[in-house]
């Protein structure tokens, strides 16, 4: 680690990352416009034709959007959590992971949400949810959740960007333009580091973070509970809350990792986020991985074992190779056992293996949702009135793909461009401890 | 740092241009529900296409039928119902919102008494006072319903003629038993002349559409009693709307008698508070308190460190 370095030269170390944006990056945006373009395309069909675009229908209502929904909330619950926990137990090894948990908290809670509102049919009625509220509905207890999670995370991630702000603005040096200059000195709040700012920063900080884990685990489980408290097979369980809880983290550990990786090999970050810091994390996907993988055998083995007749039949969709069967066993293996194993086995224990895994791990824990979500719906309490096979078996149509698509890519932008406007290792952490 | 970048623009490049392939080069073959693209057209169809386009440039227009009724009320009140219908698909169906004109027919002129908009079961109805109306040579109040047509209904037609006549409603309450009595007359040189044989029905107003509760025929004085039930159940305050109506008789038309009694049982449908539960629309105690104490407690958080925020900023 760079221990002896001056302030100014640490943050010229970073500073091509916020001074220029390369011909390679603005490529990646163009790409990624284009997939939002294509999104928006779908959208507008979508609401020019109306759901029946997508492949949703009365019996199976929920599909990819919900899966997705799930998933991105998920991911920056995830976040939340992890730049909590790291901030207030004072991990020595947080400072590059940190700011990076707090990005992905955002982007990924910005567009978590808009995937609930692609479900709903009356979306003119939208406000109604606030201007009607049923509070016995957990439809209810989530959009309020989540309003008052947005307005924490965000709030919780400025607060860590506050003095990286003031450092951007007093930097002569920074080759940047008068407007982001302004932009920086705006945001910083003035802070100029002095004893009763610092106090003042300190304290909001770790109330914040405080506040941040409880809450976070309290609107995860409130998410479940849309599922939960819904008399249906595979649902109507009780401990959809902490499992729910778990897998979240779980895949927004791996969403981390693989950033962290993605970041370390773009901007050279090797002295920053070192193999240590993979390793730890890495620990951390294995625990998360082991907790998932027995709460998910304690679910199925409750179900099948019970024999109710519901649970039976969703259980026998999930087991049943010429339905599910495949995508539940890749969910199972990809999401428990590899991470696991990849961590365990020294040999393994490196950067791109446990960035790969993690990789495989967060796309087996998407299905997982996609899982969670239509096999249930397929399996109606009542028998199904329309039985015309699209009715029947949910089948996602190219709206829904590219709608999908771009949702990824504008988590990918945001991420793009939010590393254009900070520093991806929190400059200003490094130096304030080099001058303790 | 240059070859770094160049090896994740190619990874990830190859990915994103093979999932924008998947996406708009090959649409119809992965995703079935994709409409299938159109053939062009030949030249004999698009000829067939013009030749039909100039046939539906003057669309043939659909029948319409205009049935006109009247009701008499006691004091020379006549109420006119013109009901609009259009034949299509072979069944006659009622045309909601289309303006109706009434007219009043004398011999050698007709007089406009007014416009009304037909409903959503194709009823215009106009209620006037047909005191001053003068009979035509034949002795009947005359009347005609019009429909002027429109882009796709032909125009239409009613007309009604009735006599003058009138029903008068004497409610009688005795002890424990309630009566309708009833008077069907209709003015003559003689003065009144009474109906007789005319076959009157007893409705009272319900929430939906209307209880037949009694009947009855006029004796030569055009007189008759009907019993009328003590045990149903009224508004708030008990009271009843009860109507006493002869449908289409003879030349006299429909006539009616109505008056509003305070003989039905009291009955509030102000709907009683429904319990604090789950599946009432008003939530638990517990839940209540709950909710917002969380939420008082994440905001309150919020609010300290914006504070927090604002200290940070006048300490500059």
């Amino acid at each position: 680690m760079k221990a002896s370095i001056s302030a100014s030269e640490r943050l010229k170390y970073f500073a091509p990352q916020i001074e220029k944006t390369s011909l390679s990056t603005k490529v990646w945006i163009v790409i990624l416009l284009m997939f939002i373009a294509a999104g928006g395309v779908a959208l507008y069909q979508q609401i020019a034709i109306g759901h029946v675009v997508t492949g949703m229908r009365d019996n199976v209502i929920w599909g990819l959007y919900i899966a997705n929904f799930i998933f991105f909330i998920g991911i920056s619950y995830a976040g939340a959590i992890l730049s909590g926990v790291l901030y207030v137990f004072k991990v020595p090894w947080r400072r590059p992971i940190v700011r990076i948990a707090g990005l992905v908290t955002i982007a990924a809670g910005l567009i978590g949400p808009v995937f609930i509102l692609l479900c709903i049919g009356r979306f003119d009625r939208m406000h109604h949810l606030f201007l009607y509220p049923r509070l016995q509905s957990p439809i209810t207890w989530d959009v309020m959740a989540i309003c008052t999670y947005l307005v924490g995370a965000v709030l919780y991630l400025y607060l860590t960007l506050i003095r990286d702000f003031s450092l951007y603005s007093d930097a002569d040096f920074l080759n940047i333009p008068n407007w982001k200059r302004k932009l920086y000195k705006t945001l910083s709040l003035g802070y100029k580091g002095t004893g009763v700012q610092k106090k003042q920063l300190k304290s909001a900080t770790r109330l914040l973070a405080i506040v941040m884990i409880p809450l976070v685990v309290i609107i995860s489980s409130v998410l479940s509970w849309i599922f939960g408290m819904t008399l249906r097979p595979g649902w109507h369980s009780s401990i959809f809350g902490p499992y729910f809880v778990i897998a979240s983290i779980l895949t927004g550990v791996g969403v981390i990792i693989i950033i962290m990786w993605t970041f370390r090999r773009l901007y050279n970050l090797k002295e920053y986020l070192t193999d240590k810091h993979f390793t730890y994390m890495g620990f951390i996907m294995l625990v998360l991985a082991a907790g998932y993988g027995y709460f998910s055998f304690s679910e199925y083995l409750t179900g099948w074992y019970g024999s109710e007749k519901w649970d039976s039949e969703v259980l026998s969709k999930l087991f049943n190779t010429n339905e599910y069967g495949w995508w539940f066993l890749f969910s199972n293996i990809f999401a428990i056992v590899l991470p696991i194993l990849v961590v365990a086995l020294p040999k393994l224990r490196k950067p791109g293996p446990i960035a790969f895994s993690a990789l495989l791990m967060v796309f087996a824990m998407w299905v997982k949702r996609y899982l969670i979500v239509v096999p249930t719906l397929e399996t109606p309490l009542l028998p199904v009135q329309d039985t015309r096979m699209e009715y029947v078996h949910y089948a996602a149509t190219w709206q829904e793909w590219a709608l999908t698509f771009a949702g990824i890519a504008t988590f990918l932008l945001i991420f793009i461009i939010s590393s254009k406007l900070v520093t991806i290792v929190p400059t200003s952490d490094y130096i304030d401890d080099e001058k303790a | 740092m240059v070859s770094n970048i160049n090896q994740l623009l190619t990874s990830f490049g190859k990915m994103a241009f093979a999932l924008l392939l998947i996406l708009w080069l090959t649409p119809s073959n992965l995703f079935a529900q994709t409409p299938p693209a159109t053939e062009e057209p030949t030249e004999e169809a698009a000829e067939a296409d013009d030749a039909a386009e100039a046939e539906t440039e003057e669309p043939e227009k659909f029948s319409s039928k205009m049935s006109l009724s009247t009701t008499q009320y006691l004091g020379d009140t006549v109420e006119l119902q013109g009901l609009l219908r259009a034949k299509m698909d072979k069944s006659w169906s009622a045309v909601p919102n289309e303006k109706v004109s009434f007219f009043a027919v004398g011999d050698e002129d007709e007089k406009a008494l007014g416009e009304m908009v037909t409903n959503a079961k194709g009823i215009a109805k106009l209620r006037i006072s047909a005191k001053a109306m003068a009979l035509n040579a034949d002795g009947y109040l005359a009347f005609a319903a019009r429909f002027a047509g429109n882009d796709e209904l032909e125009e239409s037609d009613g007309d009604a003629n009735i006599v003058r006549a009138s029903m008068k409603l004497t409610p009688v309450k005795e002890d424990s038993t309630i009566t309708i009595s009833l008077n069907v007359t209709a003015p003559s040189a003689d003065g009144e002349t009474p109906i007789a044989e005319a076959d009157v029905v007893i409705y009272v107003k319900r929430m939906v559409g209307r209880l037949k509760v009694g009947e009855g025929t006029t004796d030569e004085e055009g007189n008759v009693d009907i019993d009328f039930p003590t045990d149903l159940a009224g508004d708030d305050l008990g009271n009843l709307f009860i109507t006493a109506l002869i449908e289409d008789y003879e030349e006299y038309g429909n006539i009616a008698a109505a008056t509003v009694q305070p003989w039905g049982r009291p009955i509030s449908y102000k709907i009683s508070e429904l319990p604090k539960s789950l599946w009432s629309p008003n939530p638990p105690n517990w839940m209540v308190i709950t909710f917002f104490v969380m939420m008082a407690a994440v905001w309150g958080h919020y609010a300290v460190v914006l504070y927090k925020l604002s200290q940070l900023k006048k300490a500059s």
